[in-house]
């Protein structure tokens, strides 16, 4: 696919116009919400928090949820967009890794055996199980003569993916009681995530970006193919394990704070595709923006949409990403 | 009539570019066509619309006087076979099963493979040499066997006209001597109109009836090999400097170019004492 | 030149070929599936004898156990294989079509569409309409969300690729209605809903059996009739188009043949994912690349799957009855991750 964005002029102010925009979104999230709160409550609060103060209350719960949408929006597009770039494959996402569905295996586990509620802990069991899926993902799909095939990862994510879904809902079928919570956590949510719980996971995000950002120039050579990579010099096997972590990184934290939003991590990176091209530093970037953009308004919309209730956030994504997707699908490839 | 395809004023692009404008091009019956041009400057495209596979802006393509338009896909795959200048093969395909698939436009739901269909498969395997690695994967082969698998599939469509996308590419000398000898037999002993792409210009010129030279979206040059290969042909078409001599075996015109090596005739020293 | 089998009468008025070893290989599948068709009817919470199962199909009075084969065990049994074997030739025909090994009817919508009318059904009309009218509701939400996504994909003709992208996205925003619509439903119906997106053939009757048939037979003989397209197609799209293949109507045919058989499967046994997936592959894995053999093949073995998984549902976990959907995965994930393993080399 040809990129819109030609020159690293147009690609530089494109950035900027996302980072204005992420900005915007931002404050719209933050502010936006049943309680009206003023401007300079939000810098009392950051100078002197008050925990009895009311309108300081609302405001941390909206900037935690906030820096939840941001945190899950960019890790996801970025993983995303890393795991198509590996496995040469555009439908390829988190999820076709066994990632999410890693995660919320282990989650559930730790809800119906472990009867664990704290999410801090649950936080480090979805870690966990996203990490075991894409270990066992990997070690099968790079198994055999031909070492990593990208045939092979794929259809080996599927299967685990499929069995981890499987034990999950028998789990759920058996034992009806957990539905209810776990559903909420299977379409992704970013409400009750105090900024306290966020704070294992940022360091483990920021530093999988800065990884990301420092491969991203020998990613660009992975769509010529194995043979020409190496033949440019690149030590392709460890540039390939380099991205399956940091994916894992990025997607194991993202699922470990919203459950299973998994559409975001398969469209932005086609949406930022659509912008920059296949240079992978400018699409790491874009990723990050547009991801947290999405995450951000698709959170606005689900808290006002119809209150008193909320729609999760993972399904206002679904919903708002869709026509985006499917304009740029319709734009984007004409010829396979 | 002795043009068996003529273009009339067509143009070819994609999206706003236009690649090939209003062209006028006659393709004598019976005859080895070769196009010859600087890279992307349309050959595969004019090729391509030619076999129906990318659609005219404007202008008609006639096959025997009949507006290609007119006739159905299937009906022009029994009398025009293409080989692309990129193909890939299918995994785990074998190389007579890709033979095969040159049978389609002249099998049936009932008539999937009869007995003349096993004869010309047969036939077109031979005559391009990959009888031997009839059960081979094709993806197992060289970059020239895999060719020559490729061409004996369009051979094996047995259509008066074929059109070949540089297939010599990727074969070495001996065999692209032998793809060329094959293309002259058929043309000598069934009469086949045969185009095509070629970018060794002193082969182009020992087999060429008729040749083709495009440039800036039209013909440069047209006519027997003498007409069109010449110094000044060069200097144009491919901003390249050269001699040309007759080859000492054909007598047909053969170019020797100058480089940054050779900028200039190097005279043979005699050391007079 | 391998073993071939060559069909072609002396009139020549067809002809046919075949590889041999492939189809010695499917008989022997068929065979193993009978044999696990008639364990699967032994089982259950009164145990019936294998041999009163045969007797049974030969006509032979084997008394009560009438009733428990008749009943209870054929029909589910039935409408689980006819809908595995449906989802296994849908997502091949899907897969060829495609050229990407992550090609599954969950992709043109057939699922999302039906999980958006049926849960519909069963959130808003669960007592005011009878639950037979399910089906038709299902049927009806996977043919429009597939016409939608075929239309949103059309662009001087369909591209696999971008018909796969569309596909996923209109998928995600089914889902997302799909799940808005569980959350906000009470918990009774919201567990039936996710029952049924699971998949399950709890309770089918000889009426689904009799609905089924005619549909999923017809669509077969269709889907083996794509044989030839599919092989010209895998040449590539200028390929195809020079020896004159109509591609753009090849690929509605399959769309059609797919949305069919896949469609009927959801309407009667649920949302079940994976089969559609990996019964395509495993078939690849056993028989090889011939379409026409793959059909069967992915055919028996999406219905093996299907109705094993049920039979382990039924028996395994007593009183429970797991839903078919949740044990596919399950059983079907690991045997399919050891025939990956299994060719490892080449
Ligand atoms: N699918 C395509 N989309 C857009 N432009 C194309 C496409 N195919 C070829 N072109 C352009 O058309 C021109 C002619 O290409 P081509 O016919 O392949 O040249 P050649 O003479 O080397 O065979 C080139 O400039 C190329 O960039
Ligand atoms: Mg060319």
């Amino acid at each position: 696919m040809r990129e819109r964005l030609l020159t690293t002029r147009s690609k530089l102010i494109g950035l900027i116009l996302l980072i204005l925009l992420f900005i915007l979104s931002l404050y719209m999230s933050i502010q936006v919400g049943q309680q009206h709160v003023a401007w300079h409550v939000m810098f009392d609060a950051l100078r002197e928090y008050d925990a009895t103060n009311a309108d300081h209350v609302i405001l941390y719960h909206r900037v935690s949820r906030a820096a939840s949408a941001i945190l899950i929006g960019l890790s996801l597009a970025v993983s995303g967009a890393m795991l198509q770039a590996l496995t040469r494959n555009p439908l390829a996402s988190p999820g076709v890794f066994g990632i999410n569905a890693g995660a919320l295996f282990f989650v559930v586990v730790a809800i119906s055996f472990f009867s664990i509620q704290a999410l801090t802990s649950l936080f480090w069991f979805a870690f966990a199980g996203a990490l075991l899926a894409a270990v066992l993902v990997y070690v099968l799909g790079t198994v055999g003569d031909k070492g990593f095939s990208p045939v092979r990862v794929v259809l080996a994510g599927t299967a685990i993916n499929a069995l981890f879904v499987s034990f999950t809902q028998g789990m759920l079928v058996t034992n009806e009681a957990n539905l209810d919570r776990v559903l909420l956590w299977m379409a992704g949510t970013v409400a009750n995530r105090p900024i306290e719980v966020l704070m294992p996971v940022i360091p483990i995000v920021c530093v999988a970006l800065i990884l990301a950002l420092l491969i991203a120039k020998p990613m660009n050579l992975l769509h010529t193919g194995d043979e020409i990579a190496k033949g440019l010099g690149q030590r392709v096997l460890a540039l390939k394990m380099m991205i399956i972590l940091v994916a894992v990184m990025l997607a194991g934290g993202a699922v470990a704070v919203g459950g299973m939003i998994g559409f975001v991590g398969l469209i932005v990176p086609h949406i930022a595709r659509f912008f920059v091209g296949h240079q992978h530093m400018w699409l790491i970037l874009y990723c990050v923006f547009i991801g947290a953009i999405l995450m951000l308004n698709a959170d606005v919309v689900g808290r006002i949409a119809i209150q008193p209730r909320e729609i999760p956030i993972g399904v206002v994504t679904a919903l708002i990403g869709t026509p985006f997707f499917i304009y740029i699908a319709r734009k984007g490839f004409k010829q396979s | 009539m002795n043009d068996m395809l003529r273009t009339d004023s067509l143009t070819l692009g994609f999206k706003d570019r236009i690649v090939i404008d209003e062209l006028d091009l006659d393709i004598p019956k019976g005859k080895v066509t070769i196009l010859v041009g600087a890279n992307g400057c349309g050959k595969s495209t004019l090729l391509r619309s030619i076999a129906r596979l990318l659609k005219p802006k404007s202008g008609t393509i006639q096959l025997d006087g009949v507006d290609m338009g007119q006739l159905s896909t299937k009906e022009i795959a029994k009398r025009l076979a293409v080989l692309p200048q990129s193909t890939e093969s299918p995994e785990g395909i074998t190389v007579s099963q890709l033979v095969k698939q040159g049978r389609y436009p002249h099998q049936t739901l009932l008539k999937q493979w009869s007995v003349e269909d096993e004869k010309i498969v047969k036939e077109a395997m031979i005559s391009t040499g990959v009888f031997e690695m009839a059960d081979r994967p094709v993806t197992s082969l060289s970059g020239g066997q895999r060719q020559r698998v490729w061409i004996a599939m369009t051979l094996a469509q047995r259509t008066e006209t074929l059109l070949l996308d540089e297939p010599t590419t990727f074969l070495d000398v001996a065999h692209q001597i032998e793809i060329l000898d094959l293309c002259h037999t058929l043309n000598e002993v069934e009469g086949k109109t045969i185009v095509i792409v070629l970018h060794d210009l002193n082969l182009a010129a020992r087999y060429a009836h008729h040749m083709v030279a495009l440039k800036n979206k039209t013909i440069y040059a047209q006519g027997s090999p003498e007409e069109v290969v010449t110094t000044d042909m060069m200097k144009q078409v491919f901003a390249l400097d050269c001699e040309v001599i007759e080859d000492p075996i054909t007598l047909t015109p053969m170019t020797i170019p100058y480089s940054k090596k050779a900028a200039r005739r190097v005279e043979k020293k005699v050391f007079a004492l | 030149m391998k073993k071939v089998f060559t069909l072609r009468p002396q009139s020549g008025a067809f002809s046919l070929q075949l590889p041999l070893c492939p189809i010695v290989l499917t008989l022997c599948l068929f065979l193993v599936m009978i044999v696990l068709m008639i364990v699967g009817l032994s089982l259950g919470s009164t145990w019936v004898s294998p041999l009163a199962i045969m007797q049974y199909f030969i006509g032979v009075d084997v008394g009560a156990s009438t009733f428990i084969i008749e009943s209870l065990r054929l029909p589910r049994m039935l409408v689980a294989l006819l809908a595995g074997a449906a989802l296994g030739v849908s997502g091949l025909i899907l897969q060829e079509m495609v050229r990407n090994p992550l090609a599954s009817p969950d992709i043109i919508g057939i699922t999302g569409g039906g999980a958006v009318a049926a849960v519909f059904f069963i959130t808003t009309f669960s007592g005011v309409l009878p639950m037979s009218l399910l089906p038709l509701a299902a049927m009806l939400g996977s043919a429009i969300v597939s016409v939608l996504i075929y239309a949103l994909a059309w662009k001087e003709g369909i591209s696999p690729l971008r018909l796969v992208l569309i596909g996923i996205g209109i998928n995600a925003a089914m889902s997302a209605l799909t799940t808005l619509m569980i959350i906000f439903s009470p918990i009774n119906s919201s567990s039936q809903a996710y029952v049924w997106m699971t998949g399950s053939v709890y309770g089918s009757s000889w009426t689904a059996v009799q609905q089924m048939v005619p549909w999923i037979g017809c669509a077969m003989i269709l889907a083996l009739l794509c044989a030839r397209a599919v092989h010209v197609q895998q040449l590539g799209e200028d390929v195809a188009k020079s020896l004159g293949a109509r591609i753009q109507w090849q690929r509605l045919g399959m769309i059609t043949v797919s949305v069919i058989l896949a469609g009927v499967a959801v309407a009667f046994a649920g949302g079940i994912s994976f089969v559609g997936l990996m019964a395509p592959h495993i078939a690849r894995f056993i028989i090889g690349r011939s379409f026409a053999l793959l059909v069967p093949t992915a055919a028996i073995i999406g219905g093996t799957m299907v109705f094993v998984a049920d039979v382990v549902g039924r028996t395994a976990f007593l009183p429970l009855d797991v839903p078919v959907g949740v044990l596919v995965s399950g059983i079907g994930a690991p045997f399919f991750l050891y025939l990956l393993y299994r060719n490892r080399k080449g």
